[in-house]
């Protein structure tokens, strides 16, 4: 039980960060076609948001309202400039979107530098759960996470937006002809994608090291669970999130930390090859 | 074999003796690329067995129908577009028959198909549809097939060329072929054996006199099933 | 494979016009690499003999997205493997040189094995191949990253043994600048040989069909999945071999020869040179990594930012045709009747 539910509180933190990633990943991947090796940099963008903010005296709620404004208009310049032209050409938009993510990630250390940026833990004490002591934080980023999830599900199932999209990704040409604005019901999807994925930033923020390319490491998770969890489903990103959150932080435990990351790269590519439709059916 | 809840192919009984041409005809949807498919590999059946020689072929991987002399030429022409027109012939020279026959096979065959004059320099997207067909039966030959399966081999051929095409296929000597085709003139020219697909199933199984004047197979035609 | 199943694959057709105009600018370029080091000073020499073993990468990653279609995103996840089997190996075993190259190939060639096992008989290809190669160089960097006892993690490896051949007990060494700069030259030109051989070959037209259409070449028997596989094993072996010989040459090896920059690189080269024509990607090579030294020299956060630059260019730049440069050099394409495509693809 000592380690037990820390380990646990462990693992649901990290799939909490997953499912946001991969939410937003998910949505423009899966949903859109499109493959985006840029989203990690807005993963990036919203920690760095709260750094700035914190570091400019602000308060860490600040930076968590202000981080997915940051993405989502980073979401609509990126979609703009680049995305937008790119639609029926994946594998160009892999070339594209890399570099601008190099870009993104350069430019970040020009401005800022290549140290870490600073952080500030909004809850630094821990919570005693059944007589253990869990990290506060910890506890608020899996609830939070829980929360942002559920009320994108409900404007997913319940908004005129989440139609749309649906709509979209079903038969374009319909959608089109039925008269939602393709460009523009694409371009606030990617957005949005952009935003869940700045928030994720911000939340894991107080955890890791903050500096420009953290978002590297996240983004081949982020792929993975979409591609596991099989794309199109918000179930599918759920499963996904969870196997791979279980199977790395179990790894962590067990393994040297980089052989864990590894060893879920294996397994991940093993699953692919055996399922290829993913976790959960369309 | 069923796509979601239509049966595209069912209850099909059918023997092909070495060396035999069978002609499959029968309305759009009757099913008769289905069958090409499950003939080939590209599609599993549900129930049932297809075997080969005496081989039972479902379940085997793609590349095994080719080297076991099952070949076909495909409905829509499905050539390597940015390659000349010899070095397609080469590829298929090289699949099945290793190459056996040399440079000296690929210029035999390009002097049946009548490409001959286009070998060396022609991509085979350039080519006219008629001669993109004529490109994918000599592929086919090359791989010297036992079984050959041509799905709509006259379409967009000139009266000329399918005349030829038909010769062709009446010289041919222990090769079996199945032709699936519309062009009701070609099958009549062929006169063979011939089977009659609709919705899925064989309604008629015999020479094609005998088919062309079965009532039941001109009220499909006609359309009062 | 039989013997004469594998001299059918080799056999090759009579010259053609793109045969002689590669043979040619092949030779013209040879030559002038061969008196370079009558005019060149040391310096230059250094560069130019580290750039001809980077071409030898930019020579592996052709051979398979020019001929296969698939790219390989993370390349340098079997140069760096190379690289750091070749370290370890002469360094902490004291292994010979040539064992240690060709442990280096090995071990190369069983993660290319093994990855590409998985990912092409599943049926991956395009995008999701290039995910998960990505996603196999970042891992790549990241394991050697953390074993830092063992790979001197961030710091790297440094006075790795110089390369030595043994022939009848008489050692050979490879010191100094003129004898390293021709074995790069030679290594250069063998690769180069051997690859434009096999892409000439029948071998080179079964894997290009593969990439134009993969389904028709199984209809006619061509085991797809298993030539592929083969493709990138051998890709991969090449780049191991490069990997190995740097490493070696340069005396040091460090986690930046299997990361992701590196693996964006190698593709700028190919992409630049011209995808399928061998020749093109190695003066990529040349160019680009002089603009690499150009750049860095002014200031080192510059140069990613550039290639960064650079892709986005290429991508919006490539209906066209990349540049007339591998327009030019798309008359020497030795693709298959290709008529100068565009590279990014």
């Amino acid at each position: 039980m000592e380690t037990a539910l820390p380990a646990a509180l462990n693992a649901l933190t990290l799939i909490s960060i997953l499912m946001l990633v991969g939410l937003g990943m998910a949505i423009i991947f899966g949903m859109m076609g499109v493959i985006n090796l840029a989203h990690g940099e807005f993963m990036t963008l919203g920690a760095f948001t709260l750094s700035c903010i914190q570091t400019l005296g602000g308060s860490y709620w600040l930076g968590l309202a202000l981080a997915p404004l940051v993405g989502l208009a980073f979401g609509f310049l990126i979609e703009g400039l680049v995305i937008r032209h790119l639609y029926s050409r994946p594998f160009e938009t892999i070339l594209a979107t890399w570099g601008v993510s190099l870009i993104i990630q350069k430019l970040l250390e020009i401005i800022f530098g290549s140290a870490m940026q600073p952080v500030f833990n909004p809850f630094e004490g821990a919570v005693s759960i059944l007589g253990v002591a869990c990290p506060a934080y910890r506890l608020f980023l899996v609830a939070f996470t829980g929360l942002v999830i559920a009320l994108c599900l409900l404007a997913f199932r319940r908004s005129q937006f989440g139609l749309d999209l649906r709509a979209v990704i079903q038969d374009r040409d319909m959608a089109a002809a039925m008269g939602i604005n393709i460009k523009r019901t694409n371009s606030l999807a990617f957005a949005i994608g952009a935003a869940l994925a700045a928030l994720s930033g911000v939340l894991v923020a107080p955890l890791v090291t903050v500096y420009a390319w953290m978002g590297v490491t996240f983004l081949s998770k982020a792929f993975f669970v979409v591609i596991v969890g099989g794309t199109g489903t918000i179930a599918g990103v759920a499963a996904g999130s969870a196997l791979i959150g279980f199977l790395e932080t179990f790894f962590n435990y067990t393994i040297h930390s980089s052989l864990a990351q590894a060893l879920v790269l294996i397994l991940a590519v093993v699953i692919f090859r055996f399922r290829p439709q993913g976790l959960v059916r369309r | 074999m069923s796509f979601g809840g239509v049966r595209a192919v069912s209850d099909v009984d059918l023997d092909l003796e070495a060396g035999e041409l069978l002609c499959v005809i029968g309305p759009n949807g009757a099913g008769k690329t289905t069958l090409l498919n499950l003939l080939t590999g590209n599609l599993r059946p549900l129930a049932g067995t297809i075997t080969f020689s005496g081989r039972s072929m479902v379940g085997r991987p793609l590349h095994e129908y080719a080297r076991q002399g099952i070949v076909r030429k495909f409905q829509i022409p499905n050539v390597f577009k940015e390659m000349t027109v010899r070095e397609n012939l080469e590829v298929a020279q090289l699949g099945v028959s290793n190459g056996r026959s040399g440079p000296a096979g690929v210029d035999e065959i390009l002097e049946l198909i009548g490409l001959g004059d286009q070998a060396g320099e022609t991509t085979a997207d350039e080519l006219a549809h008629g001669q993109k067909q004529w490109l994918e039966i000599g592929m086919a030959l090359m791989c010297r097939p036992k079984l050959l399966l041509l799905d709509e081999p006259a379409a967009g051929m000139s009266v000329e060329e399918t005349q030829k095409l038909a010769e062709m296929l009446l010289r041919r000597r222990r090769l079996s072929v199945i032709v699936i085709e519309h062009d009701m003139k070609f099958v009549r020219t062929l006169g063979s054996r011939t089977v009659v697909m609709h919705q899925g199933q064989i309604i008629c199984d015999s020479d094609f006199p005998t088919v062309e004047q079965d009532p039941l197979v001109c009220d499909i035609y006609l359309g009062r099933q | 494979m039989s013997l004469s199943r594998a001299a059918v694959l080799f056999r090759q057709s009579p010259l053609v016009r793109r045969d002689r105009a590669f043979l040619a600018s092949a030779a013209g370029l040879f030559l002038l690499l061969l008196i370079y080091p009558f005019w060149g000073d040391s310096y230059g020499l250094s560069v130019m003999r580290d750039a001809l073993i980077m071409s030898v990468f930019a020579l592996s990653l052709d051979f398979m997205w020019g001929q296969t279609g698939l790219l390989s995103f993370g390349h340098s996840t079997f140069f760096g493997a190379g690289a750091y089997t070749m370290a370890l190996l002469t360094l902490k075993a004291g292994v010979g040189s040539l064992t240690a190259l060709l442990a280096a190939m090995a071990a190369s060639a069983v993660v290319a094995l093994l990855v590409g096992y998985f990912l092409i008989y599943a049926g991956v290809r395009r995008e999701y191949f290039a995910i998960v190669t990505l996603a196999l160089a970042l891992i790549g960097q990241q394991i050697i990253l953390s074993f830092a006892d063992l790979t001197g993690g961030d710091a790297g490896l440094i006075d790795l043994p110089f390369l030595s051949f043994g022939i009848n007990g008489a050692k050979f060494t490879f010191s100094g600048d003129k004898p390293l700069y021709f074995f790069a030259l030679g290594l250069a030109a063998v690769v180069l040989l051997g690859l434009w051989l096999a892409v000439r070959g029948s071998y080179g037209k079964i894997l290009r069909a593969i990439q134009s259409s993969e389904q028709r070449a199984q209809a006619l028997g061509h085991n797809a999945a298993a030539h592929l596989l083969v493709a990138f094993t051998v890709s991969a072996m090449l780049a191991g071999l490069s990997g190995a010989v740097f490493t070696s040459v340069q005396g040091i090896v460090t986690p930046e020869l299997i990361g992701p920059i590196l693996a964006t690189e190698v593709i700028v080269w190919v992409a630049v040179g011209g995808r399928g024509s061998l020749i093109g990607p190695m003066i990529g090579c040349f160019l680009v990594v002089r603009m690499r030294q150009e750049i860095s020299s002014v200031s080192t956060t510059l140069w990613p930012l550039v290639l960064g630059a650079f892709f986005v260019l290429v991508v919006f730049a490539a209906p066209g045709g990349i540049m007339t440069l591998a327009r030019w050099l798309g008359s020497l394409r030795i693709l298959g009747g290709g008529r100068g495509k565009g590279a990014a693809r």
